[in-house]
């Protein structure tokens, strides 16, 4: 991919809080139309990055540019944001809310309201359009809030952790949207630490750790370039010296054994058949052993986790 | 619309439509003027009979005349509420002072009699005359108490010249006296009049920034607290959004007192000739020229302006309510400082401390419509002080603003002072 096509360009970019480095040499391309996740764990710089992103804070030092220029405040008219602190006027009615924040992003009064009615009914909010906001269920205020992001129409949607406080049926009414989002051509960033939405959702990826980029590109790359090998592991039941396989054997950087499944991921060098060879010498009995693409999660826990020490340590996660 | 209009607009709309401003509205000029009313009620003498002893051991007989004065004087009064003297004459023939002056406070002591007034032998020729009572601190019977003396001791003293007591009493009535503010450019009229418009002038502007710079205040912690303030930065800048926010609630201030002075001028139109039908007599208004009205609003804008920033400042840097009431404080003492040089800046408008305070931007917008309305303020000075109040209010609002970027987005604990100076050399 060109870097003209590039809807989000960060070269170089910091942010530092007097001695606290809060994102450090962030290089970054967001590809026009692409879902892109950028993830990470609790406090690992994508906020930050976000909000230097949208001009809510300026970076200590690096490029940021925003559809191909620097960032201009007629820029955000086409960005949508839903930030992870969500937010109303709590004395505002529901429509006057969203009236005032789509005229925010330069729609009319006339231009807001019948996009506002058409909203709330896909959300089945119809009938608290007139309700304070402050009347609302949290989850309620976070389709609002969600509807705000998306008012505008913007080309480039901004959503940190979307999902989270939502119970599942309304999860879902927020993928189809996503999704119908993805079919319309529109970029949208999902900022989350939850690698298995971001799995199925996405098709470029970014993982920041620490305050830096720790890998990115598009899943499958990233997949690939995760390197070593990743066996899908079924037994019958786990024996003693099957378990001691698993958490000795040498070449294992991360198992995650889950019941009578496990998802190992080999160190670099490391041959899977060896792994095979001391498994059936062990006298476990084996129903499904399978090389794989390693899972986002596992790539996630191996490069941003805190169980991984830099130095590539073994850890092994029964769950 | 542009997006600073946006939130104009919405500032002004919810300031308009709450219940505070409604009520404010409507009952605030009855509010303040029942402040002004109290006041003077409780400066005013609670008025019933005083009983005063007179220690006169003036060889003239002062004391006599001194109670025949005190007694018309509250007679002559027809107010429900005034205040009548009766007196008892001690001659210190015959007494040891010392003990005299001991039986007679405690006499005061226990209430038998309200205080005693002790005259020496050489009131005529100078001495001073001292009054010892519960009540000592009442201007208003005091000045009567004061006015009695004075006139005995006149009348004294002619009469001891030899002039016809009947012609020092003609001599010594009271003659009416108004004082009406003249020269050129000045404003004209009652002096009392404009004594109490310049007055009203700072304590209007005064109130409406306590009131309305807290309210920004309240609603910039608010919006912090609402969270909603990462939504609107996402869209404007903090500082378009802190801008917006002052002036929304500004006009909405200014819309207040426009409505006042509609109800005032309704009040005058309809209640002079009211007034005179019940035999009281008109309000005499001082005649303002538009000039000094144009002072007035230029000052009384660039002042919300100024402390209007600081206050959301304040807002962004708090993170509770109770955090945000501590900060209020050396604001609230920068505006009464301003509010007591304003009394100065009314008896001396010319005076050091009014001009120099008519240049600092924090009590310029209190004192500069008051100097403007009690003297002819040179042209220089008007023109320095309200340069230096714009460029006070642009460098608020430039610091404010860059305060408020980084704080509305800190939740958690109150930054410290160092934190806020390094916010201003990163923002």
């Amino acid at each position: 991919m060109s870097v003209g096509d590039a809807v989000i360009e960060l070269r170089g970019v910091e942010k530092r809080y007097d001695t606290h480095l809060a994102v450090r040499g962030m290089d970054l391309v967001i590809p026009r139309g692409s879902t892109y996740g950028l993830l990470g764990p609790n406090g690992a710089g994508k906020t930050t990055t976000i909000r230097m992103i949208l001009g809510i804070i300026e970076p200590t030092a690096g490029d940021i540019k925003v559809f191909g220029a620097p960032l201009e405040m007629r820029a955000l008219d086409r960005i949508g944001y839903l930030p992870e602190e969500r937010g109303l006027y709590r004395r505002m009615t529901v429509r006057k809310v969203l009236v005032f924040l789509g005229e925010l992003k330069g729609i009319s009064k006339g231009d807001a309201l019948p996009r506002i009615d058409s909203w709330l009914e896909r959300m089945g909010l119809s009938e608290r359009a007139n309700a304070r906001v402050q009347e609302l269920s949290k989850g309620m205020q976070q389709k609002v809030q969600f509807i705000a992001s998306i008012l505008h129409n913007p080309e480039l949607v901004i959503l940190d952790e979307p999902f989270s406080g939502l119970d599942p049926i309304n999860q879902q009414v927020l993928k189809e949207i996503v999704l119908d989002l993805q079919k319309a051509g529109h970029t949208i960033v999902f900022c989350t630490h939850m690698i298995d939405q971001a799995e199925r959702t996405c098709d470029h990826v970014c993982i920041i750790a620490r305050g830096q980029k720790v890998v990115d590109g598009t899943m499958s790359d990233v997949k690939k370039r995760a390197g070593g090998e990743n066996v899908a592991l079924v037994v019958d039941a786990w024996t003693e010296a099957s378990r001691r396989v698993v958490d000795a054997h040498a070449g294992i950087v991360h198992a995650r054994v889950e019941g009578t499944d496990a998802e190992i991921m080999l160190r670099i060098g490391a041959r899977s058949s060896d792994l095979l060879k001391e498994l059936v010498e062990s006298g476990v009995s084996i129903r499904r052993f399978e090389r794989v693409e390693p899972s986002l999660e596992q790539i996630f826990i191996e490069r941003a986790g805190p169980l991984v020490s830099p130095d590539g340590q073994r850890v092994v996660a029964h769950v | 619309m542009s997006r600073t209009l946006v939130v104009v607009k919405r500032e002004f709309t919810e300031s308009v439509r709450s219940k505070m401003f409604i009520i404010m509205t409507l009952f605030g000029p009855l509010l303040i003027a029942g402040v002004f009313a109290f006041q003077i009620v409780m400066f005013r003498s609670t008025g019933g009979e005083k009983k005063l002893v007179i220690v006169d051991a003036t060889p003239e007989h002062l004391g006599a005349q001194i109670a025949t004065v005190l007694k018309a004087a509250g007679a002559g009064t027809q107010r429900e509420r005034a205040t009548t003297y009766s007196s008892e004459m001690i001659t210190l023939a015959g007494h040891d002072t010392a003990q005299l002056r001991k039986q007679i406070a405690q006499r005061v002591d226990t209430d038998e009699i309200d205080g005693y007034l002790w005259l020496d032998p050489g009131v005529l020729k100078g001495d001073s005359v001292r009054y010892d009572g519960k009540n000592a601190t009442v201007m208003q019977e005091m000045g009567q108490l004061h006015a009695a003396v004075q006139s005995a001791v006149q009348t004294a003293r002619l009469g001891a010249a030899g002039v016809d007591p009947r012609a020092v009493a003609v001599a010594l009535q009271p003659v009416p006296f108004s004082s009406r503010k003249a020269g050129k450019g000045a404003v004209k009229g009652n002096a009392a009049a404009i004594f109490g418009v310049a007055y009203f002038m700072g304590y209007i502007t005064l109130l409406v920034i306590i009131l309305y710079g807290a309210a920004v205040q309240r609603g910039v912690l608010e919006e912090k607290k609402d969270r909603i303030v990462e939504v609107i930065t996402s869209s404007i800048r903090a500082e378009q959004l802190m801008f917006g926010k002052v002036a929304g609630i500004g006009g909405a201030s200014l819309l207040q007192i426009s409505l006042w002075a509609g109800f005032a001028a309704l009040a005058l139109h309809f209640g002079n000739p009211l007034l005179v039908r019940m035999g009281v007599g008109t309000i005499d208004l001082p005649d303002i020229p538009s000039s000094v009205w144009f002072v007035f609003l230029f000052f009384f804008a660039g002042g919300f302006f100024l402390y209007s920033s600081l206050y959301a400042a304040l807002g962004a840097l708090a993170t509770t309510d109770q955090e945000g009431q501590q900060l209020l404080l050396p604001v609230t003492m920068i505006l009464m400082v301003s509010y007591f040089i304003s009394f100065r800046a009314m008896n001396a408008p010319d005076s050091t401390i009014a001009i120099v305070a008519s240049m600092v931007p924090f009590s310029a917008p209190l004192i500069v419509p008051i100097r403007a309305m009690m003297t002819n303020v040179p042209a220089i000075q008007l023109i320095a002080s309200a340069l230096l109040l714009i460029g006070g209010g642009l460098g608020m609002t430039w610091l404010g603003g860059k305060i408020y970027r980084i704080g509305v987005l800190t939740t958690g604990k109150k930054p410290t002072f160092m934190e806020v100076m390094r916010w201003l050399r990163t923002a």
